[in-house]
């Protein structure tokens, strides 16, 4: 196929005035631009940068939990009157009441 | 092809600045090919930017087997091509004729360019499409061939049929 014959060339120009002024909207490439992929920071913060809508309750009562994990002493409620002897693999707790274990 | 494996690796790596250089590079080409082929410049846009989020979501999957605005017009082509169905602007192609020199000649003698421009973009799709990729972009049989997925005779079929219909049109001195 000739591309170079009369025709052909009469084609292409009409093709090349009808597109010369034709050029992508500014609005259209900054809504490509706006589809990008993102980068790992990016997403990051965007990650962080989230809207988390959490009710009031269940978050007040977390937080009191987390408190009493945090500010209650883990041998709070641990019995004053034991005393653990380790022997070995194994060991013996003797408690007031006189119990073995 | 260095700059274009590097581009493509920015792009893998979603760096602004290869998308903005992508867009600069091949958007307003891809445009303007679009806007022939459509015949219309708001879905000519439509499809460029559908064209290039395509490309953004996909590109970790390009496998660089062609060259990267190769795979780009593959698929604005495509998207094109879907347009058109809708519009129910594209034909099946039937049995073509293939070219009459002695209507070539007469024709090349006399050719009325405002009528010639009347019956690229009134001509059915399936041909301006062809017509646009071989003389506007000046790309090969082969090169069509390969972009629209089709075999090479189908393609020079189409472009005889769509130079017929031009000549034809010429001659009567329009439809």
């Amino acid at each position: 196929m000739d591309s170079k014959d009369r025709l052909g060339m009469e084609i292409k120009k009409i093709m090349e005035e009808e597109a010369f002024d034709l050029t992508l909207s500014q609005k259209t490439i900054d809504n490509i631009i706006k589809h990008r992929k993102k980068t790992l920071t990016e997403k990051i913060k965007d990650f962080l940068n989230r809207k988390i809508e959490v009710s009031l309750a269940p978050a007040i009562v977390s937080v009191v939990v987390l408190l009493a994990l945090i500010l209650i002493p883990q041998d709070m409620f641990k019995s004053q009157n034991e005393k653990v002897i380790y022997m070995g693999s194994s060991y013996v707790i003797i408690r007031a009441r006189g119990e073995q274990q | 092809m260095v700059a274009e494996r590097l581009l493509i690796k920015n792009l893998k790596q979603g760096k602004e600045d290869a998308y903005r250089q992508l867009v600069e590079e091949y958007g307003n080409k891809l445009f303007k090919t679009c806007c022939l082929i459509l015949k219309d410049r708001e879905e000519a846009e439509d499809v460029v930017q559908e064209t290039f989020i395509r490309v953004f979501n996909k590109i970790d999957t390009f496998k660089e087997k062609s060259g990267l605005y190769t795979w780009i017009y593959a698929i604005a082509l495509n998207l094109s091509r879907d347009r058109m169905r809708v519009k129910q602007d594209m034909l099946e192609l039937k049995d073509e004729l293939i070219g009459n020199n002695d209507l070539e000649a007469q024709v090349e003698m006399n050719i009325d360019r405002e009528l010639l421009r009347k019956e690229i973009f009134g001509m059915n799709s399936i041909y301006r499409e062809v017509l646009v990729l071989f003389y506007f972009e000046e790309l090969s049989i082969k090169e069509i061939s390969n972009l629209l997925n089709e075999k090479e005779g189908t393609i020079k079929s189409k472009l005889s049929r769509g130079r017929n219909i031009l000549r034809e049109s010429l001659l009567k001195g329009g439809r």
